[in-house]
């Protein structure tokens, strides 16, 4: 069963997960009314029931500035999703940096494992992913994290101008391994993607799966 | 059981007493038989049981009423058969999990103690004793690998085929040759492992014993394959979080049996030491590999300083085009007195941790003087891991017999020789 987003967000939060500013509207005017109080550019989509591969299905919209992107948004997302089963609109603050990936999973021989890796819709095709068995502890994070192609953002120059905190994503992915490693109800965790910036690793989209 | 605790012509005799249990027969291979377990005289240690799988519940009751301390059931027709044969190996483990007897089995080779002459296997052979343990989810690998380490002077502290694991099982192995003082290397060959968490203490603390771990998994491939998330699905399977989990404890995950023994022995021989190493060799071809290998997995070429360029140039043994750079190269009409001044110099400073001994075969090349060479250099720096990659055949042969005589792992391929020296300093 998959956590309401409303749920997810707040065990994550209470591991010290930190997730990205968001509003979850019933509908258009919950939308235009919860943009005043975050600070564009927006995202908004569409999230839970049926909706797995937004990307695909053309169920989220980036860089909306305006109240009238905001109208145009809506009325396609409304349009498209129509038939799904769906709790709502998702608007957030869309945040530029790093696209990471962090996962959670059970092995059935080693129990709680924690994944890293580069986000974004490549993600499955370069396998750029390092796994840990949780919990772990600090310099198992830094590790996993020096294992894959993305460890190229956390260099003194980063990559192509972009960089992120080597030190905030380590602690996440310690944090996640405590969540997987104490919260036995969790079967699955899927944060994708996780923005990093120098400042912060945040969660823009987050599935966490519970058995029962 | 011909050529196990029976008197075997590849091993000296097992110096413990033997009873040969057996009702119908009057001796077995020269050994009087007693009946039962029961008329032994004294306490038994340890049985050894290849009775018919039917027979093997009322001889491990009568072992349990005799207090045996442990039982390995080399008989087949157990698990491995289906859901009938689950079900007798169930009970013969509730046999001797109520008796308080240790079980190894059933369906395994057994246990050999090269050190103990003990070989409570249905091996043939007993492999020279050493610092390695085998441990071995295959029994027949085990026969396999007992008659390669003849031939190829391996040494081992212990081989334990595990069977089935009714009882005892790989992580109980690597806990007890955690702590065991002839083991230096352990070398698994495992297809599944029971309790993930179980094994990975286990390797923690043989790694932080100071002893190498180096896993082999078969089956790799297939169905069942374990979700990350959804999203990882497809790459992060069971076999992926088997390698992550070894890393993680400290193991070393190899790719082939040839990878497990070779890197399994030079761990075995040869002590771990900071990264930070120096190639020396008579020809430039085999330490541009070695140095492209080195860069591969990881493993430091220091940089020469001049003060040890000095001491070499100082020597008056150097060739006057000698390369003065890690590689270090010699130049082709190298002799043992040439390689003895470059082992002696460099494993003398303080910033080179090991070294990588190449020797080609040149006209000039005197290749028992730089095995010797080698040795006697190792001896004074037994702290630093020195490798051998003598290459060539007959030429060679009586050099790299030296040098396997005396602990000095050698390699006919650089590759090989990079890897073993990656996993003492480990970086794999």
């Amino acid at each position: 069963m998959q956590l309401a987003f409303g749920e997810a967000r707040k065990l994550l939060n209470r591991y010290g997960l930190k997730t990205v500013r968001s509003s979850l509207c019933a509908d258009r005017l919950g939308v235009l009314d919860a943009s005043n109080r975050l600070r564009p550019p927006f995202v908004l989509k569409v999230v839970g029931g049926d909706v797995l591969h937004k990307t695909e299905k053309s169920l989220i919209f980036l860089n909306l500035e305006s109240r009238e992107d905001l109208e145009i948004a809506l009325r396609k997302l409304s349009k498209r999703a129509k038939g799904l089963k769906f709790d709502g609109f998702l608007l957030q603050e869309q945040l530029k940096g790093v696209e990471l990936i962090l996962g959670g999973s059970r092995d059935p021989v080693f129990g709680p494992v924690v994944a890293f890796g580069s986000g974004g819709v490549l993600t499955e095709l370069y396998k750029d992913i390092s796994l840990r068995v949780a919990p772990f502890s600090k310099k198992d994070a830094l590790e996993m994290i020096a294992e894959t192609k993305a460890s190229a953002f956390f260099t003194g120059e980063g990559f192509r101008g972009r960089k992120a905190s080597r030190d905030r994503v380590a602690s996440a992915l310690v944090s996640l391994s405590k969540l997987m490693a104490e919260r036995g109800e969790v079967s699955e965790v899927d944060l994708n993607p996780v923005i990093a910036t120098q400042e912060a690793a945040t969660i823009v989209d987050a599935r966490v799966i519970c058995h029962g | 059981m011909k050529g196990s605790v029976f008197a075997s012509p590849f091993a000296k005799p097992f110096k413990g007493r033997i009873f040969a249990v057996n009702p119908n027969a009057s001796e077995i291979l020269g050994v009087k038989c007693i009946p039962s377990v029961k008329d032994a005289a004294g306490p038994v240690d340890l049985a050894v049981i290849c009775v018919p799988a039917a027979l093997v519940p009322t001889v491990l009751r009568e072992c349990a009423e005799k207090k045996v301390k442990a039982a390995i059931v080399v008989s087949a027709g157990f698990a491995e058969t289906g859901p009938e044969g689950r079900q007798k190996q169930e009970e013969i483990a509730a046999i001797c999990r109520n008796a308080g007897m240790l079980l190894l089995g059933p369906n395994c080779l057994g246990v050999l103690r090269p050190a103990s002459s003990l070989n409570a296997s249905f091996g043939l052979g007993m492999p020279p004793s050493g610092g390695m343990a085998f441990v071995s989810q295959s029994g027949a690998l085990a026969d396999s690998v007992i008659d390669w380490a003849l031939e190829q002077m391996y040494g081992f502290s212990a081989l334990v085929s595990l069977g089935n694991s009714a009882g005892l099982n790989e992580a109980d192995f690597v806990d007890w040759l955690a702590s065991d003082a002839q083991t230096k290397a352990i070398t698994l060959y495992l297809e599944g492992v029971r309790n993930g968490k179980a094994f990975m203490a286990a390797v923690r603390k043989a790694v932080a014993n100071d002893k190498k771990v180096f896993v082999l998994k078969g089956g790799r491939e297939g169905k069942g394959l374990k979700a990350v998330s959804s999203h990882t699905a497809a790459m992060a399977g069971s076999y992926p979080v088997f390698a992550a989990a070894m890393r993680q404890c400290g193991a070393t995950v190899v790719d082939s049996l040839e990878e497990l023994f070779v890197l399994g022995d030079a761990a075995s021989k040869q002590p771990a030491a900071r990264n930070g190493v120096a190639v020396i060799t008579n020809g430039g071809g085999a330490g541009v590999l070695c140095a492209d290998y080195c860069h591969r997995y990881g493993v430091q070429l220091v940089d020469l300083r001049e003060k040890t360029l000095a001491r070499l140039d100082r020597g008056g043994n150097m060739h006057s085009a000698y390369s003065r750079s890690n590689p270090l190269d010699l130049i082709g009409d190298a002799l043992p007195e040439r390689y003895a001044a470059a082992l002696e110099t460099l494993l003398s400073e303080n910033y080179v941790h090991g070294l990588i001994v190449v020797q080609t075969l040149q006209t000039m090349t005197d290749s028992i003087g730089d095995a010797k060479a080698v040795v006697a250099a190792s001896r004074r720096h037994p702290k630093k891991p020195v490798l051998c990659v003598f290459m060539g055949g007959p030429y060679s042969k009586e050099g790299i017999c030296f040098l396997h005589e005396h602990g000095i792992p050698n390699f006919q391929d650089p590759l090989l020789a990079v890897k073993a020296m990656a996993a003492l300093v480990g970086k794999i």
